[in-house]
């Protein structure tokens, strides 16, 4: 391996440029089949309905997954922390989420005052709505580990 | 206005916030604030706490619950 070698690479290329044509094809072929096996596992979500022991299988698998290769990457450097005011705004719409949902739960947790997951319902069927609410959750996931390395 | 209007009303609000937090720092960005001062996107202010492994861990437990909400029970 060397210079000379058209596979040679940098080890630690993080933010430069590819050192070969295989290396430019990788992210492409890497992609191609995430968005592949995304779409197989929306598929089984799909067809597969909640409280069933497939579907929980796939949330604890899928999501394990995800999680352990997010947590394998490197932390985004120091520079990328922000002070917490800037980030403060952010922070509240997460907690009035939260508050508004626990409020509707002990209100009622019914069709007159319903929490996030019942106004989801309708969409959250099998078929096409949760095939579309799977890939959203595993474009999340997706997204998750891209920003655990900037 | 019945109560379940009320209760979607209150996520409209929340959502319409969080897109103009989201406007207001893109905005911010394009004026030139600096970046010490300038509010966050959604996605900075998530990178900014993953910065630790706590805050990872924290964001990615997050995720995995909303699947588990919504797609397993």
């Amino acid at each position: 391996m060397g210079p000379g070698n058209e596979d040679y690479f940098e080890p630690d290329y993080a933010g430069g440029e590819p050192q070969s044509r295989h290396d430019s094809i990788r992210p492409v072929v890497g992609a191609a089949f995430g968005v592949l096996g995304a779409v197989i596992v929306a598929l089984g979500f799909a067809v597969w309905p909640s409280l069933g022991f497939q579907s929980s299988t796939l949330v604890l698998l899928v999501g394990g997954g995800i999680t352990v290769m997010a947590m394998r990457r490197p932390l985004p450097p120091e520079s990328e922390r922000r002070q917490w005011k800037q980030w403060l705004p952010w922070l509240s719409v997460g907690l009035a989420v939260a508050l508004w949902e626990l409020a509707l739960l002990l209100l009622g947790n019914n069709d007159s005052w319903p929490p996030l997951s019942l106004l989801a319902a309708p969409v959250d069927t099998l078929g096409l709505g949760r095939f579309t609410l799977a890939l959203g959750w595993l474009a999340a996931g997706a997204w998750l580990i891209r920003r655990s390395r900037r | 206005m019945t109560s379940r209007h009320l209760a979607e009303f209150g996520f409209v609000v929340i959502g319409l916030t969080a897109c103009a937090f989201q406007i207001r720092a893109i905005s911010a960005r394009r004026r030139g604030v600096a970046k010490e001062i300038a509010p966050v996107t959604m996605g900075e202010a998530v990178t900014s706490a993953m910065t630790t492994r706590a805050g990872k861990l924290v964001i990615l437990g997050w995720w995995w619950w909303l699947g588990w909400h919504f797609l397993a029970r």
